[in-house]
């Protein structure tokens, strides 16, 4: 009898999540003669029993498509009323033979939190913010940082014209991977990450040297989650746009894109501008990196269901792609490698 | 201790040679080191067409394509007298050191006059990705990108009036290209050289399909395996497919680099300089599993590329 499996999209939309389906509806269907159901909206799909079946016609032309076609919400099963009661027993009234998340840190961890309850799941990293531990990358990051890298090289232009030191924003919250990636590669003078406090000081100084050698506009590429270095009394501050926080207890950052401007024209004298790229990162057609990670992952998802392999995670390790357990995907985060900062200092004034 | 070293680019330009040239320039000034720059290659060291490049002529070259040193293809190189010659003429200039950055010829290039009185490191630039010793080539992934972006827009016409289009993508001795990039855009059918292929039974696919009631189908092929041009003779005469044809020549070259080339040129570049200053030579840097690593020029010129398997498969399966 073919079997039936589950597939949900958790967390922020990210480039790639619809080739991933995509490529799970197509081995599943083709190959295995499985039939799959998307929950639409995250895990309040399958709490609320929305859902649809992908077939083949439902499928057709997404995969150059960003975003989710099933939806995807921040729901959190643990904070909803017998959240996990409810996803058991919804699992059991649709007869699903597995379940696949495709998500971040939180849907990895509500994933996690299933298999132990013993639901036959499986996981595949999503996140622009690329880190997730246990893979080299998760798709949608190669999308996101040539999206801010283009914007780089936009601001640029307007920052060489008038002169002036143009701070741009990008994603990252807990990491620095977007902002040193599109830094690096849209060759920022100074790159401001979560993982290194810094000093305005010493910002201000390597942008008074820079236009006293000559240049007279500097670009500064700050990660949403930077943090200023601890005054000698207080705690490295996050800036954050409101007191709020989601259902996962994340706050919502921002602004320091803004701080950091103002510091500089303040204490430099140079007319000093902020963009601030904001959901931009997360939009449009997938680049070929991620089309491809994203088609791999999928096809090792649904593999993994077929031989029963469960509560894994499909990762990224070199060129390969292997299945690690979901344990290892939710231990922390990952950081950007030093080796890597340490290029882009090279380049840094 | 190392004061001068040479630099060039070489053979066909691949997007990422500025990226590259940049952080060569900024890591040799990092550690007090002149570098002399030769333009259009291996001709230009023979030519002694050369001059220092510091940090500050290295502006608003990460954005751009193509390479600010020019390029050619030397056949003047291949004999052993332009060799010496060229060796010559870069102890002249206090060179012990080259850096030469692009593919196959050039490294052959790089290792004939490796250890000769000048140390050489290659850095892997071509879009084919065809290079031994690198997962990665530089200009391979914003290449895959431009024909992605092209086909992407080649398929809403296919669509919309139901026809058959055949592209072709470059790759002489390697599909590369075009296998990867008929998997990240959904196409019928990829047709490489690395892999004999069926006509007939992708003819079938594709009738098979119309019956279906689909119309549109992308078939990708690599400049070595055939070209677009016999593949639509041959489809009209066996099955009377009609097809239209747009063959991507040297537009898949060109433009800025993605953030990926501009990424790993910078980290090529930056490892080129520390490899020579540890006194490394008749190597080239590469991208093994994520990380920068060396692999003796021989062992890169003697050694096939392994082609990823698991990609076929990919592209057999969703092409159906």
């Amino acid at each position: 009898m073919s079997e039936r499996v589950g597939l949900l999209t958790g967390g922020g939309d990210c480039p790639g999540l619809n080739a991933v389906i995509r490529a799970i509806v197509r081995k599943s269907v083709d190959i295995y003669d499985y039939e799959v159901i998307g929950f639409i909206g995250g895990w309040r799909g399958i709490l609320e029993m929305e859902y649809t079946t992908l077939n083949r016609n439902k499928i057709s032309g997404i995969l150059h498509r960003g975003g989710t076609i099933i939806k995807t919400s921040r729901t959190n099963p643990f904070k909803e009323e017998d959240g996990v009661k409810r996803i058991e027993e919804n699992f059991e009234k649709l007869k699903l033979g597995a379940l696949i998340a495709i998500g971040g840190e939180d849907t990895m961890g509500v994933a996690k939190a299933l298999d132990e309850r013993g639901i036959p799941i499986v996981g595949v990293p999503k996140t622009i913010d690329n880190d997730l531990p246990g893979t080299d990358y998760t798709f949608g990051y190669d999308t996101a940082i040539n999206i801010a890298m283009e914007a780089i090289d936009r601001v640029h232009t307007t920052a060489e014209s008038h002169n002036r030191v143009m701070v741009v924003e990008v994603m990252g919250r807990h990491t620095g991977w977007i902002a040193l990636g599109a830094g690096l590669a849209g060759g920022a003078d100074v790159i401001l990450i979560p993982e290194k406090p810094f000093d305005i000081e010493n910002v201000c100084e390597i942008i008074i040297q820079r236009h006293g050698k000559g240049r007279d506009f500097s670009i500064v590429v700050v990660a949403e989650g930077a943090t200023f270095k601890a005054e000698p009394s207080g705690e490295e501050k996050m800036i954050l746009q409101k007191e709020e926080k989601d259902a996962f207890g994340h706050v919502y950052l921002g602004g320091i894109g803004n701080v950091v401007a103002d510091e500089i024209e303040k204490r430099t004298g140079f007319e000093s501008r902020v963009v601030i790229l904001g959901h931009i990162q997360r939009g449009g057609s997938p680049t070929a990196f991620d089309r491809i990670l994203a088609t791999r992952y999928g096809i090792a998802a649904i593999e993994m269901i077929h031989r029963k392999d469960f509560g894994k995670m499909a990762a990224l390790r070199g060129t390969d792609i292997v299945a690690i357990p979901l344990s290892e995907a939710v231990k922390g985060i990952k950081q950007v490698s030093e080796d890597l900062y340490q290029v882009a200092e090279t380049f840094f004034g | 201790m190392m004061n001068r070293i040479g630099l060039l680019t070489s053979g066909g330009d691949a997007p990422g040679m500025n990226p590259c040239i940049r952080a060569v320039v900024y890591e040799a000034e990092k550690n007090g080191v002149e570098i002399v720059a030769f333009r259009r290659g291996f001709a230009g060291i023979l030519d002694n067409d050369c001059f220092v490049m510091e940090v500050k002529d290295t502006s608003g070259i990460i954005q751009r394509g193509g390479t600010v040193l020019r390029s050619s293809r030397c056949e003047e190189f291949k004999y052993e007298e332009a060799q010496k010659e060229a060796i010559k003429i870069l102890i002249e200039n206090g060179c012990d050191g080259l850096i030469t950055i692009g593919g196959d010829g050039t490294l052959r290039g790089a290792a004939a006059i490796a250890d000769r009185g000048v140390s050489v490191v290659g850095v892997p630039a071509t879009i084919d990705n065809d290079i031994f010793g690198t997962d990665m080539t530089l200009g391979t992934d914003t290449a895959l990108n431009n024909i992605v972006e092209v086909i992407d827009k080649i398929k809403d016409t296919a669509s919309s009036h139901e026809r058959t289009f055949i592209i072709e993508v470059m790759g002489r001795g390697s599909g590369y290209l075009a296998l990867v990039s008929a998997i990240a855009t959904g196409a019928e059918a990829a047709i490489i050289p690395e892999v004999e292929f069926d006509l007939e039974k992708i003819a079938n696919r594709i009738l098979e399909r119309y019956k279906r009631n689909k119309a549109a189908n992308i078939i990708v092929v690599a400049e070595g395996a055939s070209t677009a041009y016999q593949i639509g003779r041959k489809l009209s005469r066996i099955a009377s497919i009609e097809s239209k044809i747009t063959v991507l020549g040297h537009l898949q070259r060109g433009g800025s680099p993605s953030s990926f080339d501009r990424l790993l040129g910078t980290r090529l570049g930056s490892a080129a300089v520390s490899e020579l200053l540890q006194n490394k030579s008749n190597c080239m840097v590469g991208l093994v599993k994520g990380k920068v690593e060396t692999t003796p020029l021989d062992v890169v010129l003697k050694k096939r590329k392994a082609f990823n398997k698991k990609f076929i498969e990919l592209a057999e399966m969703l092409g159906n």
